[in-house]
């Protein structure tokens, strides 16, 4: 049958999908620009805006002294998640790809913490690591591996580590399924030729592995970035941010600028800093796409 | 014949209710109009302060419709831990409330959004606040807040921990404080933990205590020396405990561990009993004056108040005011302030508390001589939540006090 060829016909894909992009613009769109004007103007403690007033809250925003603390925080945030993600996950994915019985199971049980819902996964760590009543410091006290309770949510030494815990402990089930699609597409062959040549299992880890993995882990690499940039639920559930701001990252440091020190001009104004950041991390994932052609 | 009678009872009741409204009596407000002849749509938003709040307030709508069935309410009870964030969203949307009931108005007053309160209560229901507290709810001069409830903050003690280590009377002067709490811990338990209260509750109590203020002839004084003294004292009180004490622990978690009998002393409020019992039925404490720094200060009476306001709308601000006039009855005002273990703003209530629970008679006469938060000051809400985020710091050992205060100075001062 001949495809009816009409003038425009090129551009027919945009029409299915326009509804899609209807509802991209509305709930995307419309709050950016929103965003971006309230950022542009003063707004009173009160919440009245007040009008245009140029890049005033970037100035200010810049000259905030306790901005840049934050700033490297979260730097160092993304740097420790997204690492000790990756090298989890990579060896939970070699569990994953072996075979043996229950592995089934085995897959089902991973994904339930990622699919669970952050504040659920969140509360239920915050009960087992409180204090005076928590279930871990019972059970370490018990092993004899600490002596007196440990304050893992607060204090000014620990909350940062149970964080950046927490925060592995959602996203490897994740990254472990991405770096498994990557491994199950390494052929069988190559492990076979490898075994023939003489070579042990870490040098096969390091010579199959690691380079056929690359473009999986490239991928689970900058997803994870970006989800970990833009983590708010597990680190306001667990410290709100404290204790006096030692655990605040630019998503919480923002929500603090506009509730707390209603600022929000400010806060509008490090919220376009933030989403600058994420398009960034985006433009360099499509990239990555694109120039494979899949995923 | 039973007319005259009843216009007779009815002249007397509302001169005898020296102010308050019997519910019966048409009701006037400001401009002195009945509220017969008024007829509209109003909202109204309050805080929870329990769990029977929504009940109540079903109630209140319910009664005053059944009076003036023209003025339809729209009464929104909202957890205090959601409130500022529905507040900020109608103000932001434009659909002021012509009732709001919140722990600051200064921003909303500084801004212009504010009625003033002669345009919405009648001057009899005026005279009835507490002239003290009504003060405070001013800016420039116009009474544009009325004082709805207060709560006294204390020193909280448990008796028997203090009687372990031989000490009979609670402390009165900071030296007294100091030394009770070593022995505690000495002997074992928690002397102090600065936990109890919020954080510039915590400050404001040695803040007064040492002769200092937030604001003082209506300029800043946060970051004067005898403000210094006083965070360093806070500060080296709560070390002695601090191997024993959660640095993170909520003001709730501490009550809870206060009423375990784990705690000597701490920052308690006047409504603490109900709530202490209801960790421990058996639990017993006392609560007595926060001390000064010597005796040449008196002992500090520090009350946190909430407030009423009247935003500007599209309707006619008396109808805001045939609403409150009918709330802030005794009958219907005092049950509910009972209830939730606060002190009432007006005159009549308290006195109608005091006559049913002769306990509440020194706690509303403490409130006629209290400090209070520097309310009626538009930075006030940032340098609140600032000092919240700051001063824990201090207290932990992890920031100067000099430092701290310095730059919550800056804050407050700091022109928008």
């Amino acid at each position: 049958m001949e495809e009816h060829r009409y003038p425009g016909r090129r551009y027919e894909p945009l029409l299915w999908l326009a509804p899609s992009l209807l509802l991209v613009l509305g709930v995307l769109a419309y709050p950016i620009a929103e965003l971006l004007r309230t950022s542009l103007s003063e707004v009173s403690p009160a919440g009245v805006n007040r009008g245009l007033q140029g890049l005033d809250n970037y100035a200010r925003l810049l000259g905030d002294p306790g901005l840049w603390a934050v700033v490297l925080r979260t730097g160092l945030w993304v740097l420790f998640t997204v690492l000790l993600t990756t090298v989890a996950a990579l060896g939970v994915a070699q569990l994953l790809n072996a075979r043996y019985p229950g592995r089934r199971m085995l897959r089902f049980a991973l994904i339930v913490p990622w699919a669970a819902s952050t504040v659920v996964t969140t509360l239920s760590w915050q009960w087992m690591l409180n204090f005076y009543y928590g279930f871990v410091n019972q059970l370490f006290l018990d092993l004899g591996l600490i002596g007196s309770p440990v304050n893992w949510t607060g204090g000014y030494d620990l909350p940062f580590a149970t964080l950046v815990f927490l925060a592995v402990f959602g996203s490897v089930p994740f990254t472990a399924y991405v770096i498994l699609a990557g491994l199950q597409s390494i052929p069988d062959e190559l492990y076979q030729a490898a075994r023939v040549d003489g070579a042990s299992t870490w040098r096969a880890f390091r010579a199959i592995q690691v380079p056929l993995l690359r473009p999986a882990l490239l991928v689970a690499t900058v997803l994870n970035g970006i989800f970990s940039f833009n983590t708010f639920t597990v680190i306001w559930l667990l410290t709100e941010g404290g204790p006096g701001g030692t655990t605040d990252i630019t998503t919480t440091y923002a929500y603090k600028l506009a509730f707390m020190s209603r600022d929000i001009g400010q806060a509008a104004a490090l919220n376009v800093v933030n989403l600058m950041v994420l398009v960034l991390g985006c433009a360099v994932y499509v990239g990555i796409i694109n120039r494979r052609g899949h995923l | 014949m039973r007319r005259p009678i009843a216009a007779l009872a009815l002249v007397g009741a509302v001169s005898l209710a020296s102010g308050s409204v019997a519910a019966q009596s048409p009701a006037v407000v400001g401009n002195d109009t009945a509220c017969d002849t008024l007829s509209g749509a109003i909202t109204a938003v309050f805080p929870e302060n329990s769990s029977t709040d929504r009940e109540f307030m079903d109630g209140v709508v319910a009664g005053f419709n059944a009076v003036y069935p023209n003025i339809q309410v729209d009464a929104q009870v909202i957890p205090w831990g959601d409130i500022r964030l529905r507040v900020d969203v109608l103000i932001a949307t434009n659909e002021y409330p012509d009732i709001l009931a919140l722990s600051a108005f200064s921003q909303y007053a500084a801004e212009g959004l504010l009625n003033p309160l002669d345009q919405v209560l009648s001057s009899a229901m005026l005279a009835d606040f507490d002239p003290v507290q009504l003060t405070d709810g001013q800016l420039d001069g116009v009474q544009v807040a009325v004082p709805w409830v207060a709560t006294v903050s204390m020193l909280a003690h448990n008796p028997a921990l203090l009687a372990q280590v031989g000490i009979t009377e609670p402390a009165t002067t900071w030296d007294e404080l100091r030394d009770a709490t070593q022995k505690i811990h000495d002997s074992g338990s928690i002397g102090y933990s600065t936990r109890g209260g919020t954080p510039d509750e915590a400050f404001s109590m040695v803040l007064f205590g040492n002769g200092g203020a937030w604001k003082t002839d209506g300029e800043w004084t946060i970051d004067t020396p005898q403000a210094v003294e006083a965070l360093t004292f806070l500060r080296d009180l709560g070390q002695i405990d601090a191997d024993r004490v959660n640095v993170s622990a909520t003001d709730e978690e501490t009550r809870q561990v206060f009423a375990q009998g784990r705690i000597g002393m701490i920052v308690g409020a006047n409504a603490y009993g109900a709530i202490l019992r209801g960790y421990n039925p058996e639990f017993e404490f006392g609560l007595s004056a926060y001390p000064s720094a010597d005796e040449t200060i008196p002992p500090v009476s520090f009350a946190i108040q909430d407030y009423v306001m009247s935003f500007k709308t599209d309707n006619d601000p008396r109808l805001a005011g045939c609403f409150l006039e009918y709330y802030f009855q005794p009958d219907t005002f005092a049950p509910y302030i009972t209830g939730i273990g606060g002190l009432p703003g007006t005159l009549s209530a308290q006195a109608m508390m005091a006559a049913a629970d002769p306990e509440i008679a020194p706690f509303t006469e403490m409130l006629h001589s209290s400090h209070f938060y520097p309310n009626s000051d538009p930075r006030w809400p940032v340098v609140q939540a600032k000092a919240r985020e700051t001063i824990p710091l201090v207290l932990d050992g992890q920031a100067d006090p000099q430092a701290v205060l310095t730059e919550l100075q800056a804050t407050a001062t700091e022109g928008r």
